[in-house]
């Protein structure tokens, strides 16, 4: 027997306690990635990161009473996310120092869940990179000594630190697709973060928009800047490294920090792109990324106030009519 | 979340992690090769300075950064046959003004250093450009390890294992050939360095008449092979001219009446010649009669022109340079330490060219340097004038390479 039912229908559940999950074994491509390059470290990193984040999660909760989200797995995408996007010569004591501020300040002190205005990872990465200058020149060779322990005390050994995450142009394309040049520890692997993207488009988690606009205008920057020195591989470099595919996919999709909008995450790609284009020409590039998702965050606010969802039987917030519209509608009045 | 929807995040969870490891094993095998050839390349252009090879293998510094935190790479040089030829070692020591980074080669036995290069110093001043320069780093090419400063030397380890110097000695360099060659075609010579009337550089080899090989080369190379199975003959010449250094003449070298000697180890084949030439250098050097023009000091003609010092140095050329400490400096560096008791008990202090030192710590030089026993100290070596502590820094790094090496080595490289 067909039971009817009234409008709206729910067609499938979806609800915090399923996205975060989903985000998690998004993330598994590039923790993989991770581990094959980096090894026994980038193990303990993301085991670190994730169980201090969880941990801190609980403990600020504890304290201000608050009701505990600890096990949405919020916490454990976080500490992912934040451990991925380190150089791998970080001193475990700065993650755990990232972990603290991502967890503490960026998201509970501003409400927890749902309430944070930046992105946590993202602006404990920032953080240190402005606290602890020397973490940006201290990317490594990977797959060397990988299974080493001792890396687990003194870092990555048997390498050589360099000072730019980026591969240079005469890398082959296997590279670039596979990750393997010195770079953050899960950032680099373009396929991980692909499957990844891809896992949560075919879930409905991420949403395009942000994401899309974000790295059509860094390309059409890329071809504007460069002028006939610009390279279909060029633009795939581009894009590629520095982690700007990550930042597409996993931070670009965070419901908290993105505008509700598909306008607004329009603009909001294309802001954080234009603002990428710009640190990295004209200012200091070991994470222009990072910044100019920042510095969008902020905006996140203001592009919800003024870009709306039109309401259903309510009139286009652009429509010319709008402003009589809004003022009828304000005083109770009936279009 | 239900127990079916967990079991089917787990099922994407392991597709999406195979999926990944299969395409990263897949890329792993796609571009190794050319990674390899081209790290290769790279590898030659920054290590062939110091140890020129076809191939090289990166060793692992973890396990031995507990004792050997300083040390930062360390590579085998290979040639084409995958003999190993050497080592090649990188160094960075804290210094109180900054750091010091040194690169060297080492021998395949680990105890002769080949060639030395301080690749960046951040000493105030001029003390940097001095630190680099080859006037310092050169004292250390192909010298015997462990080394240490002289001024570090306890005084009985300065004086008690020298043997005084033949008196009468000119400074320079001095050469004699035997007149007639062997019945292998080899003719025998030796060439001698005085510096402030002691022995401090001996060479011992023979040209090949037809134009081949040095004896010594030849004997590297396997085409002059000695029978019972005793050491090759450049390692007997070598252990020869060590024992020269060291006594200082040729006199005090016993030998039996069939030309061998039993006072040095490994030692089988007659020295007849070797003395010989040696007393008529030392002759040489009474009279001042130096080493013909057009032949270099300390280049035994045989030697490949043209090549870079670390080529030169593996050419097995056996020439030893154990010590560069002179007997002025050396007295100079020791004086009053000892003999003053008061200096033991009495705080005082003096203007020195590292700035104010306490003068019984002069007093009171370690019986160890860099962990190894003084006694052991093989190599001498003369500061930087003004410049003793970056001078210091540059030996500990170069005694820390040897000290790793060893224990490499000892663990069954």
């Amino acid at each position: 027997m067909i039971r009817k039912y009234p409008a709206p229908h729910i067609r499938k559940e979806m609800n915090i306690s399923l996205i975060y999950p989903h985000v998690l074994i998004a993330l598994l491509p590039c923790a993989a990635a991770a581990v094959y390059y980096y090894g026994v470290r980038a193990l303990m990193f993301l085991f670190i990161g994730m169980t201090a984040y969880v941990l801190f999660d609980y403990l600020f909760c504890q304290y201000v009473r608050r009701e505990k989200y600890v096990w949405d797995a919020s916490g454990l995408v976080s500490g992912a996310i934040l451990a991925l996007i380190l150089p791998p010569t970080v001193p475990i004591l700065y993650l755990i120092i990232g972990v603290f501020f991502a967890s503490v300040v960026i998201k509970q002190c501003f409400g927890g869940l749902g309430s944070n205005l930046f992105n946590p990872a993202i602006a404990a990465r920032a953080f240190l990179s402005i606290a602890f200058p020397a973490i940006d020149a201290a990317y490594t060779e990977p797959i060397v000594s990988r299974w080493s322990v001792t890396s687990l005390l003194y870092g990555p050994v048997d390498t050589v630190s360099s000072a730019t995450p980026w591969i240079s142009q005469k890398e082959h394309v296997f590279e670039l697709l596979s990750g393997r040049y010195p770079g953050a520890i899960g950032t680099t692997c373009a396929v991980a973060i692909i499957i990844g993207g891809i896992y949560l488009v075919r879930h409905g988690i991420l949403r395009v928009e942000a994401p899309l606009s974000y790295l059509i205008v860094l390309s059409l920057g890329y071809w504007l800047g460069r002028g006939a020195q610009a390279t279909v591989f060029g633009m795939f470099y581009w894009i590629f490294t520095g982690g700007i595919l990550f930042a597409a996919v996993y931070a670009m999709g965070d419901y908290s920090t993105t505008p509700t909008t598909n306008y607004g995450r329009l603009i909001f790609g294309a802001g954080a792109a234009i603002l990428t284009l710009l640190i990295r020409d004209f200012g200091n590039p070991s994470y222009a990324v990072g910044f100019a998702v920042l510095a969008m965050n902020i905006t996140v606010p203001v592009l919800d106030l003024y870009i709306r969802p039109r309401i259903y039987s309510m009139p286009n917030w652009f429509s010319s009519r709008k402003k009589e519209d809004v003022k009828i509608l304000e005083k109770g009045g009936e279009l | 979340m239900t127990r079916a929807v967990f079991r089917k995040m787990i099922a994407r969870a392991l597709t999406l992690l195979l999926v990944t490891l299969a395409f990263l094993f897949l890329m792993n095998m796609v571009t190794n090769q050319r990674l390899e050839s081209e790290k290769q390349a790279g590898l030659r252009s920054t290590l062939g300075d110091v140890l020129s090879a076809d191939r090289y293998s990166q060793i692992s510094v973890a396990p031995y950064l507990e004792k050997n935190p300083s040390i930062q790479t360390a590579y085998s040089a290979f040639d084409s046959q995958g003999k190993i030829l050497g080592y090649v070692i990188e160094v960075k020591d804290e210094t109180e003004t900054g750091e010091i980074i040194a690169k060297m080669s080492f021998s395949p036995d680990g105890g002769t250093l080949i060639y030395l290069r301080v690749l960046d110093s951040t000493e105030p001043g001029n003390e940097d450009k001095e630190i680099r320069s080859l006037d310092f780093t050169s004292q250390f090419e192909g010298i015997r390890m462990p080394a240490a400063l002289i001024a570090d030397l306890p005084e009985q380890n300065l004086t008690s294992n020298e043997y005084p110097p033949v008196t009468g000695l000119t400074d320079g360099t001095f050469r004699e050939q035997l007149d007639k060659e062997d019945e292998a075609g080899y003719k025998d010579f030796v060439e001698i360095v005085v510096k402030a009337g002691r022995i401090v550089q001996v060479t011992w080899d023979a040209t090949q008449m037809d134009g081949g090989n040095n004896r010594v080369k030849a004997s590297v190379d396997g085409e002059f092979v000695l029978a019972n199975n005793s050491v090759i003959w450049a390692e007997q010449a070598y252990a020869m001219q060590n024992r020269l250094i060291e006594v200082q003449d040729p006199a005090k070298i016993a030998i039996k009446s069939d030309g061998t000697t039993e006072v040095v180890p490994d030692v089988t084949v007659s020295v007849n010649a070797f003395l010989k030439l040696a007393n008529k250098c030392i002759e040489d050097s009474k009279n001042g009669i130096p080493a013909p023009s057009g032949t270099p000091s300390g280049t035994p003609s045989g030697t490949p022109s043209g090549s870079t010092p670390a080529e030169a140095s593996t050419d097995e050329t056996s020439t030893v340079q154990p010590t560069t400490a002179t007997t002025g400096t050396t007295a100079e560096s020791v004086a009053g330490t000892a003999a003053d008791p008061t200096k033991e008990t009495t705080d005082s202090y003096s203007g020195s060219e590292d700035g104010v030192v306490q003068n019984n710590q002069g007093g009171a030089l370690p019986d160890t340097i860099d962990g190894l026993p003084a006694s052991e100290i093989k190599t001498k070596i003369n500061e930087v004038p003004g410049a003793r502590q970056s001078s210091r820094i540059v030996v500990s790094t170069v005694n820390q390479a040897y000290i790793f090496l060893q224990e490499y080595l000892e663990g069954g490289a």
